[in-house]
């Protein structure tokens, strides 16, 4: 058929009526003109008349063949049964409503979870053929898994600094970034890379704009970057190679779109306004397009500056041979294949590698083929992606929750749909008896079916829609801009209708083939209650089996997501979190270096305190890690002997709440000289020293660099123990307690972030406001980040945990439900079928007792069924489950519990036994109080 | 009147039609029946049972046209036209047609 037949079709199918009036009118001239030839041909006479006319033979089925000639047959048939479908429906209003509203929760729960994936973890980066794109990493052997939070950098004894690097399964490290010299040499002996260009995100800078200060995200990139991602400026010019050559060079910068409209308001001028970045005067030489929002998925930056403006804007140094921080991408040759390029780019790294390591410490690792490093390419499209190392596991089996929910309310759908089949099954024999094919019968049922999947489908998309932020509402953190991104598009659009009409087609099957297998015969023959009711009830069967099994199973799953959340809001925290007020000062080392951050912090400490409402105020470092020499002995460089260090503020323990045990707290006393005294926490003391309260012995302290001087604390390898304090979570709750030292940050300041601590009585909306305003009085160009209580921190540290419990909680429940209507259904049918049989034991003296047992036993057995299906699929699937969920850098989901917890697994087939039961003792009462009178006169 | 009037042979019907419209003439219905009967020298008689199912199938292959107009008699009739693809429909009918009778004929003369 081709496109204008097609066409020409659909016309006459819209233009029914008047196609056939036409046609009546061309008949009758015909016949009109014919008579009238004959009449001039012949004396005119009734009989000829009546002659003539039979030539058109019978004129309503002439009429019927022209219409066929046009018609797309199956497509009029299928709006046909499309049409008695929605009669159906209407005349079942309750069938109706429970299957579209089971679906649509369906539909739409996929509809939401796909629209987040589809804009958070499936859109590639907004550059122009970003699939061209390739990621430089590297893979080493060099396991120190384990040692320290991997988000910290560690210093390995062979290469330097290492920051970014994820482990692998087997035990191995890939890393992302690259030291100095393989950058300038891949740079220079690139021949495979159309362009090859560097980067480095740098994270937030205090920025000094017309007076006021503010934190921005910003982003460094090489010369090469803007014409490597193929992205020209809306105003203005783009980083060129002319501006990363030095320090002196790197002086300017781009805006983000987003930040032109929100600081500047669009106004051209921002181009040549000069600001301060940590101190650093830059020129706003461009702004990026709108839809330009950088190459890490989620990542929002205001400030893209050269590589080169680091190490004078952060007072670290980009450029040090021995620092891995440059992060390298390039754009593909196309006449170069992947394999080509990376042993291009592979030989340059190995010779850079045996040039410079092959003297260090554990260079000799480099001499077994085997270990050595490699280069790899990564795929460059989605850029560097954070996002899904961290969500995407999850979010994907969010998604496969929701289709296992789907997948239960197709089968409830089907259930219900083959008991009502099964009341039609005369009508279909006779269907079949008239000449019906079964192709044609399976058709019509798959054509009942679609406007039921339609209107779920369309309510499920309306629920997705609205939905659709629900989920990274809760994953969320309000103080800070979040990764996650729902644009509701076409493509999630298609998804939903595709995943409608496979529902469809799922739930229409088990009615469709059950049609199939009807014997006319024996359907025509038998009244209303034969034996042909027992295989329709093995099929149903079947279905509520299945459904009971896979809600057991999401039932299960939802016990094991909300015995975490609970086992790690259960666990001790050792700080009084409510009350404590938290925000991040970023002094930019220019203007704070170690010599004057010391005397910054005690000012704000002095004018937090003086704030109304607050009780006290205190500071932290981010913290770090020593490596532990019980009384002065000589430290090991290993996992056992390594300790977390917190170097904090005056009022720190009271504070925070966090319980003195032995001694004394840190005191202002102890920054000034003297042995440097530390408070340990107890872990410390069981770990180090093997006893309750070590107060007043010394360890010795090493940051791991080789000798024993601890970098923060020069000169002072020695600390003495004044205190002890209770065990808390400095980090993660997952994490176990780790034994760890609090030092006086005054003793040894070290310029950079400072975290402030409040502990507040009043409204912490209003301390929040005045703590800007004081911390503005002392230095207009400090910005104040991150305000947030303690509370919310904690909360927000258990989001991934926090949403799997509360979606696995909706889809347990729903599963549930569903899972009771198909019992329910299954169940109603049955004794709809045997009210004959059941009014003649009635009548000859069976019991009610003894009825409602006979159907509960049916609902028992099939429950049973369930449960033996669903137990095993428990066992296999929750481990997957658990796996899939667990958070980045774990093996594990479930805390507290095994992935296959025996009581976790009692409670759901316990709760599911209940609700089905219940679900099929009415049918049992209905079936008792069915009067034998008229049960027997029922056909 | 006993002329004797033969069916047209089936699966000719559309190319007899398409070759009656082929010289750019418009015709409606009871004007092709009877062109086909006179150039066939009154053998040929179009039954009018099918006469209208195959122009129907004609149109809907968009091998002809239809249009409103008026005949003589100033009565409202559908005038069939050739368009482009039934033109070469035509032909490729025609030339299969040729083809197969003469084949057809050459069998019954050597016979």
């Amino acid at each position: 058929m081709t496109l204008g037949e097609l066409w020409r079709r659909c016309r006459f199918v819209l233009n029914r009526d008047r196609f056939g009036a036409e046609l009546e009118e061309e008949m009758q001239l015909h016949a009109d003109l014919r008579a009238e030839q004959v009449r001039r041909e012949n004396a005119a006479s009734a009989t000829t008349l009546r002659a003539m006319r039979p030539k058109f033979g019978n004129a309503a089925l002439l009429k019927e063949e022209s219409r066929d000639v046009w018609s797309i047959q199956w497509l009029e048939e299928s709006v046909r049964d499309m049409a008695f479908a929605i009669r159906q429906m209407r005349k079942a209003p309750g069938f109706t409503a429970v299957a579209i509203v089971s679906l649509a929760l369906g539909i739409g729960a996929n509809t939401a979870i796909f629209t987040m994936i589809q804009s958070t973890l499936l859109r590639p980066i907004p550059v122009k053929d970003a699939g061209e794109l390739r990621l430089l990493t590297w893979r080493s052997e060099e396991s120190r898994r384990g040692w320290m939070a991997p988000s910290f950098g560690y210093r390995s004894p062979t290469y330097g600094w290492m920051y970014e690097h994820l482990p692998t399964a087997d035990g191995a490290y890939i890393h992302a970034e690259f030291s100095p010299p393989f950058y300038r040499n891949f740079l220079r002996y690139n021949l495979v890379f159309e362009s090859l260009f560097g980067f480095k995100e740098l994270g937030r800078v205090t920025a000094l704009v017309d007076g006021g200060a503010e934190p921005l995200n910003a982003f460094l990139v090489s010369g090469d970057f803007y014409r490597g991602v193929d992205v020209s400026p809306v105003l203005g010019r783009a980083i060129g190679p002319g501006d990363d050559v030095n320090p002196e060079a790197a002086s300017v910068a781009v805006i983000s779109y987003e930040y032109w409209t929100r600081r500047f308001g669009r106004s051209p001028s921002a181009l040549g306004k000069t600001i301060s970045l940590n101190g650093v005067p830059v020129t706003i030489i461009g702004v990026n397009p709108e839809y330009f929002t950088g190459i890490v998925p989620g990542g929002h930056f205001e400030i893209w500056a050269p590589l080169h403006l680091l190490p004078s804007a952060y007072g670290q140094s980009l450029f040090d041979d021995a620092s891995w921080r440059i992060q390298i991408m390039g754009r593909l040759r196309p006449d170069v294949s992947d394999a080509r390029a990376l042993s291009a780019l592979d030989l340059i790294f190995q010779q850079q590698l045996d040039g410079n390591y092959l003297a260090a410490p554990h260079g000799e690792l480099l001499k077994d083929p085997a270990k050595r490093p490699h280069l790899m390419l990564a795929d460059g499209s989605r850029g560097v992606d954070y996002v899904t190392d961290h969500y995407g596991r999850m979010l994907f089996a969010v998604f496969a929750l929701a289709g296992l929910v789907l997948t239960i309310a197709c089968a409830n759908v089907a259930n219900l749909l083959l008991a009502r089949c099964a009341a039609r099954q005369r009508e279909i024999a006779l269907r079949l008896a008239l000449g019906a094919g079964r192709g044609r019968i399976a058709r019509q049922l798959l054509a009942e079916g679609l406007p039921l999947a339609a209107i779920a489908g369309a309510a499920g998309v309306i629920m997705g829609y609205f939905a659709r932020n629900s989920v990274p509402a809760l994953l969320a953190a309000p103080w800070r801009s979040n990764p996650f991104e729902s644009a509701f598009d076409g493509r999630v659009l298609l998804v939903s209708v595709v995943i409608t009409f496979a529902t469809a087609v799922l739930f229409s099957l088990a009615p469709a083939w059950q049609s199939l297998r009807v014997d006319v015969n024996d359907a025509l023959k038998d009244a209303s209650r034969g034996s042909a009711g027992l295989s329709k009830l093995r099929m149903g069967g079947a279905l509520v089996v299945l459904q009971v099994g896979f809600s057991l199973a999401l039932v299960a799953g939802a016990g094991m997501c909300v015995k975490t959340f609970t086992n790690l809001r259960a666990l001790p925290l050792g700080v009084r979190p409510e009350g404590v007020l938290l925000f991040t000062l970023e002094p930019p080392p220019l203007r704070y270096p170690d010599s004057r951050i010391g005397p910054l912090l005690t000012k704000v400490q002095g004018a937090m305190e003086a704030i109304p409402g607050v009780q006290s105020a205190t500071f932290a470092d981010g913290g770090g890690g020593f490596y532990i020499g019980a009384n002065s002995g000589q430290p090991e460089i290993t996992y056992a002997s390594h300790a977390a260090a917190l170097a904090v503020g005056s009022r720190f323990f009271e504070t925070m709440g966090i319980r003195i045990v032995y001694g004394r707290a840190i005191s202002q006393g102890d920054a000034r000289n003297g042995p440097s005294a530390v408070v340990v926490n107890r872990e410390f003391a069981r770990h180090f020293f093997h006893r309750d309260n070590p107060v007043g012995l010394t360890f010795t302290a090493s940051d791991g660099t080789g000798g024993s001087a601890v970098a923060r604390d020069s000169g002072v390898t020695q600390f003495r123990i004044v205190g002890v304090c209770d065990d808390w979570h400095v980090d993660w709750l997952r994490d176990p307690i780790k034994p760890a030292v609090y030092t006086a940050a005054l003793r040894n300041p070290r310029a950079g972030r400072a975290n402030l601590k409040l502990r507040i009585g009043g409204n912490s909306a209003r301390v929040a406001l005045q703590l800007r305003e004081a911390v503005r009085s002392i230095d207009p160009e400090l910005a104040v980040t991150d305000v947030r209580t303690l509370t919310a921190e904690i909360e927000n540290s258990l989001s991934q945990e926090r949403l799997m419990a509360s979606l696995a909680t909706v889809f347990g429940a729903i599963a549930l439900v569903l899972a009771s209507i198909g019992i329910y259904g299954v169940m109603a049918y049955a004794v709809a079928r045997r009210t004959n049989e059941i009014g003649i034991r009635i009548a000859l003296g069976a019991r009610p007792q003894r009825v409602v047992w006979t159907v509960l036993r049916q609902t028992f057995t099939l429950v049973l069924c369930g449960v033996a299906v669903g137990v095993p699929a428990i066992l296999g699937l929750s481990p997957v489950l658990d796996r899939a969920l667990a958070p980045t850098y774990r093996e594990s989901f479930a805390y507290g519990l095994k992935p296959n917890d025996p009581i976790i697994i009692a409670v759901a087939v316990l709760s599911l036994g209940m609700v089905t039961l219940l679900a099929g003792f009415l049918p049992a009462r209905r079936a008792a109080q069915v009067d034998p009178m008229v049960a027997l006169r029922h056909d | 009147m006993t002329i004797s009037r033969d069916p047209i042979p089936p699966g000719t019907l559309d190319m007899v039609i398409l070759k009656t419209l082929a010289p750019g003439r418009e015709m409606h219905g009871f004007e092709i029946a009877e062109a086909i009967y006179q150039s066939s020298e009154n053998v040929l008689q179009v039954e009018e049972g099918s006469l209208y199912p195959a122009l129907q199938r004609l149109l809907v292959k968009g091998w002809v046209s239809g249009e409103w107009g008026r005949t003589q008699g100033n009565r409202r009739a559908r005038y069939y036209s050739l368009t482009k693809a039934g033109h070469k429909q035509l032909i490729s009918e025609v030339v299969a047609y040729r083809r197969v009778s003469g084949a057809i004929s050459r069998i019954l003369e050597t016979a």
